[in-house]
């Protein structure tokens, strides 16, 4: 497949749009969006402004077309935590941790596809606040997997660790 | 919180708008966004997907109004490698590295400080599966005038493949 085929021609004069928005009604383990075509949109941008709901550390993770096997995929972080400052390269599909009950979550996730056609993601995030608050960059890809992506799902390892009133955003992406 | 508190600011009130899109049909040196007035707008947001195909070191610089004079910007950088994570300051204008034969994103903000001389702060990230790489940069220009032009140099000949796009966006 050539590198023009599989980037998609995106419409100059459009941004960003909302595709869906989903605020919990009652706290959960993970949200997913269903209404999904990476192929024919090019890009989207997923935001994620949710609470905590679990006394300890909250490992959250992101997952396309229903595949929740960590291996299948990579991920390379950077983090800051006061004046500690780490980075790893995992084959999993950790994209950011809460410390804390309640601790905000906020997350920007930007995804599309690389020319090897394989899902890709960057993040950007926090975790904690005030005085605990600490900084996770980082990268994540779909290893080996070059299908369409038809649905995209944030989970938390731990059951109903999204406090309801949690929003996620979707939008699609005009690049 | 809504989704317009999330893309507007205070100056505006207003949206991201694409200011001009670039979708390479071929091989490409370098590409400069004209028009402009930071002035005037107080931000961009500029979008890349870059693809090497060079097989070498690619490293995107960014350039102001056509000035390549490399002493007069600096950047700060630090990146993750797997468990290495390091740090560099370097008289130059550079906004990201890739490897050759891989994809790159990058996400800029484009403001001015108080002291008038732009700032551009930078997520680039690289690579897939084990070469995946995240990275942070700030770059500073020294000069106060208004920056009309934005020019991103690969400094490779045909360095951004075709496919390459290049998105910058301002509030309206």
């Amino acid at each position: 497949m050539s590198i023009l085929s599989n980037m998609v021609k995106r419409d100059p004069a459009i941004a960003w749009s909302v595709v869906e928005e989903k605020i919990l009604s009652a706290n959960a383990t993970s949200v997913q969006f269903s209404n999904v075509n990476l192929e024919r949109d090019g890009s989207y941008i997923l935001l994620v402004n949710a609470i905590n709901n679990f006394n300890g550390t909250l490992g959250v993770s992101l997952e396309v077309n229903g595949d929740t096997t960590s291996g299948n995929y990579y991920t390379q972080n950077l983090t800051a935590n006061s004046s500690t400052v780490s980075s790893a390269r995992t084959n999993d599909h950790t994209i950011t941790q809460a410390l804390a009950l309640d601790d905000p979550i906020c997350i920007f996730i930007h995804i599309s596809k690389l020319t090897s056609n394989y899902a890709h993601a960057y993040c950007r995030s926090n975790s904690g606040s005030g005085s605990s608050i600490k900084i996770w960059a980082g990268a994540w890809v779909h290893s080996g997997n070059t299908t369409n992506v038809t649905s995209i799902e944030i989970v938390g390892n731990q059951a109903n660790c999204f406090k309801a009133g949690s929003k996620f955003t979707l939008l699609k992406g005009g690049f | 919180m809504s989704i317009r508190s999330f893309i507007s600011n205070q100056k505006s009130n207003g949206v991201l708008t694409v200011v001009d899109h670039q979708q390479l049909s071929s091989n490409t040196t370098s590409i400069t966004f004209r028009g402009l007035n930071l002035n005037e707008h107080g931000f961009y947001l500029l979008y890349v997907h870059g693809v090497n195909t060079s097989g070498g070191n690619l490293i995107t610089k960014m350039r102001f109004n056509g000035d390549s004079t490399d002493s007069r910007y600096y950047r700060q950088r630090i990146t993750a490698d797997g468990t290495t994570v390091a740090g560099a300051r370097t008289n130059d204008a550079g906004i990201s590295s890739v490897d050759g034969n891989e994809n790159i994103f990058i996400t800029s903000f484009i403001f001015k400080t108080s002291s008038n001389t732009p700032i551009v702060i930078t997520f680039p990230t690289r690579g897939d599966n084990l070469d995946l790489l995240v990275s942070e940069y700030v770059l500073t220009y020294n000069q106060t005038t208004n920056i009309t032009s934005i020019e991103l140099n690969s400094g490779i000949a045909g360095g951004y493949a075709a496919g390459s796009r290049f998105v910058i966006m301002r509030l309206v």
